[in-house]
């Protein structure tokens, strides 16, 4: 089987190959870079969003659990005071 | 022990001949690759340039004259494969700078764990 031999592109096809690719290493690294940037303030004002909500759960939890040991001691004939 | 230096020397051999046989298989195809490589997708050198203005000259002038309306339906469909192509290679850039395959991997975003 002999290969036929390699064929002469169009400049033109071939400039819009190649500026296609370069342009698009660009693109996706400068999307890349203002993505990363702007979700610095995303994950800030998340993070206090997380802190808020943790304090409230274990709020809840506390309490629910001290609900939960006062029921079980009434339960247990635990002399309530 | 003398069964377990016998199959140690045989791992190390058989690595050997697999590293061989991967360099006799892929190094004969790696050359016709590069062999068409180098005519077909090497960049538009600066003396071809003259043709490449002359070619976006010739796509400028048939959009403003209407000679696009006297294409052939084949040449038409040759032509929008090549401006797929070009879209291809673009997204292709694209991968290649946000350094991953699928979507952008932002440090500190949510991913959700599957």
């Amino acid at each position: 089987m002999s290969l036929p031999a390699p064929k002469q592109i169009s400049p033109l096809i071939r400039f819009g190959r190649w500026t296609a690719l370069i342009s698009g290493v660009i693109y996706g690294a400068s999307r890349l870079r203002s993505l990363t940037a702007k979700e610095v303030d995303i994950q800030k004002h998340e993070n206090e969003i997380r802190a808020r909500r943790d304090a409230r759960l274990k709020r809840e939890r506390e309490r629910d659990s001290l609900v939960e040991m006062q029921a079980l001691a009434k339960e247990a004939g635990v002399p309530q005071n | 022990m003398a069964q377990a230096a016998q199959k140690a020397g045989g791992l190390a051999t058989r690595l050997v001949n697999t590293a061989k046989g991967i360099q006799s298989y892929s190094t004969p195809r790696l050359q016709t690759f590069w062999k068409y490589a180098k005519v077909e997708l090497r960049p538009p050198t600066l003396s071809e340039m003259p043709q490449v203005q002359e070619g976006i000259n010739n796509i400028i002038v048939s959009a403003r004259t209407g000679k696009w309306k006297k294409l052939t339906v084949k040449e038409s469909l040759i032509n929008s494969v090549i401006v797929l192509e070009c879209i291809f290679c673009f997204t292709l850039g694209e991968i290649i700078g946000k350094r991953s395959l699928v979507g952008y991997n932002i440090p500190g975003a949510f991913y959700p764990s599957s």
